[in-house]
């Protein structure tokens, strides 16, 4: 039996990966950016105690709350229950990301054949 | 095995998988820097290191297969074709969705093709118009997110 908190969990963790789905490699890599500085900040405010880092703390869950809110979710018909766990999983996909894709793939992108594809792009 | 496997893979995967870091993030890096290697942590911070992926692994259970397959193919690289590889995921994550799919049935064309072959294919995508492009990419789209 699925207790309804998992399957709220679950629903919620699909709305976010949509929304990140959503979302351009700038926009992520900006994300992930925040989210360092903001865990940076986190460690370095306790000897410094500078105020800016403690504002990335702040800003980067927010963004990232406002983006799973704000953006298209290709195939997601409800949207109620995916705000709460918008927070956290950045390093999820960023751990994630080496076995998302074949490595032959992510070699081959390296490739001479890659990069001269890459160049003809138009 | 698998948490092993997955572990593992990370651990190789350690020193490129992150994005360089910037200026800003000096305060990160040094505080990094003090960290002492995977094999002198504590089993609590192993476990809260790999929490993410664990994360990723359950929830996703349609993916199990193929991120053990890719753990394991990173382990039977080279350190300098996982150097490479890496290069080659950097390059992926800079890319936009319609990027991602021309290379991916591009890989997915080329990579039973010899020397000659891939040759021309160069020459035919260099000559295609974005629409013939698209076109082709339609007609040639992998099977499998493989």
């Amino acid at each position: 039996m699925t207790h309804p908190r998992d399957t709220f969990d679950a629903r919620a963790r699909d709305a976010h990966r949509a929304a990140l789905d959503a979302l351009s490699p700038g926009v992520r890599a900006q994300l992930r950016r925040r989210t360092r500085l903001a865990l940076a900040g986190e460690a370095a405010g306790r000897d410094s105690r500078v105020a800016a880092p403690r504002w990335g703390w702040i800003a980067a869950p927010a963004m990232a709350l406002a983006l799973a809110f704000a953006l298209p979710r290709p195939g997601a018909e409800d949207t109620a229950p995916s705000a709460p766990v918008a927070v956290a999983p950045a390093s999820e996909m960023e751990l994630a990301a080496p076995l998302e894709q074949d490595p032959d793939f992510y070699l081959w992108l390296a490739s001479a054949d890659a990069v001269a594809l890459a160049a003809n792009r138009r | 095995m698998k948490h092993a496997t997955l572990a593992l893979s990370l651990l190789l995967l350690a020193g490129g998988a992150l994005p360089v870091a910037s200026a800003q993030d000096k305060a990160a890096t040094a505080a990094a820097a003090q960290l002492p290697a995977w094999e002198q942590l504590t089993d609590a911070q192993r476990t809260l290191l790999l929490a993410p992926l664990r994360e990723r692994w359950n929830s996703r259970p349609a993916d199990r297969a193929r991120m053990l397959a890719h753990a394991q193919r990173w382990q039977e690289m080279t350190p300098e074709q996982r150097q490479r590889a890496r290069h080659g995921m950097h390059r992926w994550e800079k890319m936009d969705p319609e990027h991602r799919e021309q290379m991916r049935a591009l890989f997915s064309k080329m990579r039973d093709m010899d020397r000659e072959e891939r040759k021309a294919l160069r020459a035919q995508w260099r000559a295609m118009t974005p629409e013939q492009r698209k076109a082709w990419v339609e007609q040639n789209a992998p099977r499998s997110e493989d």
